[in-house]
């Protein structure tokens, strides 16, 4: 990769990634101004230390990481003021899209998903991540990793079923 | 293989077949059926996940980061295993060393430019170069996943309209200061260098050779598309089917 100076360098990184990283993000807080926080405090964290990215093939897992350390900082810093909240109680920001009524069952149904298996299938579809990487970038096996994409598509189904019109619904149970 | 096995399998990576499990589906029709009903909703869920992004994200970014030039210290201790941008005294000697690396590249840089005849000997020989630089690129033997690909192409606003096959390496680099979406297809004859440049228009369509190689540059709906294979390999299958696969997004 031929880069110039540190300004390209950091502006190729954001054109590259700054839209997988936002829907990943969204993904992991569904909330789309705290996914919108969390990616520019990313890069503004990638910005401060882009001296010591050696190599810019690994530059997505290193933003990727950057991102799940600050999530993880938000919920320490706001440990206090969560309480559990049931899936179906949370708000609705469906509409806010103009999406199809397929997709739109199925973004609630993401939501519903518990993060242990919406986290897997958003790194495979929205990153291009292999189960390997996903099982690296979540610090677990990869068998765990082949489990929890199963079941996150299994739970799809489940939540779609009883109407064949819709996408999930199909499957046969496995 | 029965159809229990095969449905636990895709399930877990609808987009990639192993040849086991495209035997069993050839043999049975039911998992046929599944699997593509399963294609489908795959398509539906990938849809589904790619939530709008901000169209100002990206100029916030680097407005926020052209802001923070003064405040580089206080990471290294949040952030261990991140090395935070050295002192300016530093960064002043590194400018020096850097400078003159920079000029020495140039004078060598100058001095090959005066060897050459035209502008398309010059893309030739850049193309070559980069590619040259991700050599390890050509080497690699098993097809990637079609996620991996349509991930590289879409981060450079191309979509994919098929499925590209025998893609060994995708990666999204940057030439000319524009980011590329650089794809290695493997053939009988050897690998094939894909260099798609949407964001890039280098003029007329050309085919040129340098060292070994062959380069072939082809025109898309908005940018370029460069090819680089051996100068034996015949590369208008791969254009052709390259040409066939995407389609530039609006840009």
């Amino acid at each position: 990769m031929y880069m110039k100076n540190k300004d390209q360098q950091f502006q190729a990184l954001v054109e590259a990634y700054h839209k997988p990283l936002y829907r990943y993000a969204y993904w992991l807080t569904s909330d789309e101004s705290v996914a919108e926080d969390l990616v520019q405090e990313t890069f503004m964290r990638a910005w401060r230390a882009l001296d010591s990215l050696q190599n810019v093939e690994a530059a997505k897992s290193w933003l990727i990481t950057i991102l799940r350390r600050e999530n993880a900082r938000r919920f320490q810093r706001k440990s206090l003021e969560y309480t559990d909240i049931e899936a179906d109680e949370l708000p609705d920001n469906s509409g806010h899209y103009a999406f199809s009524t397929n997709l739109e069952a199925l973004r609630n149904c993401m939501g519903r998903l518990s993060e242990k298996y919406r986290e897997p299938i958003v790194m495979q579809l929205v990153l291009g991540y292999s189960q390997d990487e996903i099982a690296q970038a979540l610090d677990i096996p990869a068998n765990t990793v082949a489990t929890r994409l199963r079941r996150a598509r299994q739970q799809l189904q489940a939540m779609l079923g009883g109407n064949d019109e819709q996408g999930y619904s199909r499957g046969v149970g496995v | 293989m029965n159809c229990l096995e095969f449905r636990r399998v895709v399930l877990e990576e609808p987009q990639q077949l192993p040849p086991a499990l495209s035997e069993h589906k050839q043999q049975c029709k039911d998992c046929q059926r599944y699997y593509t009903q399963l294609q489908e909703q795959e398509a539906l869920l990938m849809e589904a996940l790619a939530v709008p992004v901000p169209e100002d994200l990206a100029a916030k970014i680097m407005l926020q980061c052209s802001f923070d030039q003064t405040a580089d210290q206080e990471v290294s201790e949040a952030e261990p295993k991140i090395v935070p941008l050295k002192s300016k005294s530093k960064t002043f000697r590194q400018f020096i060393g850097g400078f003159a690396v920079a000029a020495s590249v140039m004078m060598g840089v100058v001095f090959w430019q005066a060897h050459l005849n035209s502008e398309q000997q010059q893309l030739t020989e850049m193309f070559v170069q980069h590619m040259e630089h991700e050599a390890h690129s050509l080497v690699l033997e098993e097809p990637i996943s079609v996620g991996r690909v349509g991930f590289t192409l879409n981060n450079v606003g191309i979509k994919p309209m098929a499925e590209l096959a025998n893609v060994t390496y995708a990666a999204n680099c940057v030439i000319e200061d524009k980011m590329v979406a650089h794809l290695v297809v493997k053939t009988d004859q050897g690998p094939v260098t894909v260099l798609l440049m949407p964001h890039k228009q280098f003029g007329d369509e050309f085919a040129e050779e340098a060292k070994q190689w062959q380069v072939a540059l082809t025109n898309m709906k908005q940018g370029s598309v460069a090819f680089i294979g051996p100068k034996s390999l015949n590369l208008e299958p791969i254009q052709q089917q390259v040409m066939q696969s995407v389609d530039v997004l609006q840009i």
